[in-house]
């Protein structure tokens, strides 16, 4: 007897065209707290050791997905990102440990709609890392000879190239402004002011 | 009895083949265990004895200046990306990725002791 072939809805549904839009705005909504933390660096209020960590981790889990916006979706991208998820949900994870035990208010930092922005990392991360996954499920996505889904790639997604940039020019001046803070110097524990300027 | 030199030449051969794969499993998997025990156990004692970790951050106390390095690393992978130079951006990724670990467990290591 001939077994009738199962397969999940989603398996067709996530086309080719439809993750890779998923992709670059993963990738757009993963700059939004990175615009975020660094205005509220550049209002005075400056990044801790464990926070630059936690953007660090949010760079790592954006180079996969630029990875796939530029050369095409395939699960080693994907891991590399969700590799680079796990580690951010470690070190935030460790952040809010760090002072969940204190009185009310007492975390580090200025707070977000009622949440510390490791709070928040903590947060992108872990729905990052159910997002892939679900991603992950739908397989149609890497069988592009069968897909009749207009294709879609980094020249003809002008949105993809711009998210893509904006990562990039967030990443150097990150790299700057962590150099202006801490020199070649530890980080201080609680920092007043960039190393560069003489704090 | 009429002996099936055929038959028992078979059956040898696949005695044969059952006792090297056992055998194989065995040698493989006492490695396996072998690497997981030295494995942990050099980790647990890196971890447990952080001078470890502070010998080779503090030689000229990069500490600081190593979250630099590593934003600085991630941007040249993510140029390169952009620029169609997959396997030299894919090992920066990593590059970035081993030193953000490491500086992850060092920062655990010293609290740790501090907790201690």
């Amino acid at each position: 007897m001939r077994l009738i072939r199962f397969r999940l809805p989603c398996r067709k549904f996530m086309t080719h065209r439809l993750t890779y839009n998923l992709n670059a705005l993963a990738l757009f909504c993963l700059a939004i707290p990175l615009v975020g933390a660094l205005g509220i660096q550049l209002t005075g209020d400056l990044p801790c050791p464990l926070c630059l960590l936690e953007r660090v981790a949010m760079f790592s889990v954006a180079i996969g997905l630029v990875l796939n916006l530029r050369y095409g979706l395939k699960p080693s991208h994907y891991a590399m990102s969700m590799l680079g998820a796990l580690m951010g949900l470690v070190i935030s994870g460790r952040h809010v440990l760090l002072h969940v035990s204190g009185p009310p208010g007492s975390g580090y930092g200025g707070a977000f709609l009622g949440l510390h922005l490791y709070t928040w990392a903590l947060i992108v991360f872990f729905c990052f890392l159910i997002g892939a996954s679900v991603l992950l499920l739908g397989s149609a996505q890497f069988e592009t000879e069968n897909d009749s889904s207009p294709r879609v790639g980094w020249n003809t997604s002008l949105w993809a190239r711009l998210t893509s940039y904006l990562i990039f020019a967030l990443c150097a001046i990150n790299a700057g402004m962590a150099f202006m803070e801490c020199g070649p110097l530890e980080c201080p524990e609680n920092p007043t002011g960039y190393w560069i300027f003489g704090h | 009895m009429r002996l099936d030199f055929q038959e028992a030449s078979n059956r040898l051969a696949l005695m044969r083949a059952m006792a090297l794969s056992v055998g194989e499993a065995l040698i493989r998997g006492s490695q396996g265990i072998c690497l997981l025990f030295f494995g942990s156990s050099s980790v647990i004692i890196a971890c447990e004895n952080s001078q470890f970790f502070k010998i080779i951050f503090s030689i000229p106390n990069i500490r600081g200046f190593m979250t630099a390095l590593i934003f600085t690393l991630q941007a040249i992978a993510l140029a390169l990306v952009m620029r169609q130079n997959e396997g030299w951006a894919k090992a920066l990724f990593w590059l970035s990725f081993s030193l953000t670990v490491a500086w992850t467990m060092f920062h655990a290591t010293d609290s740790l002791q501090i907790a201690l």
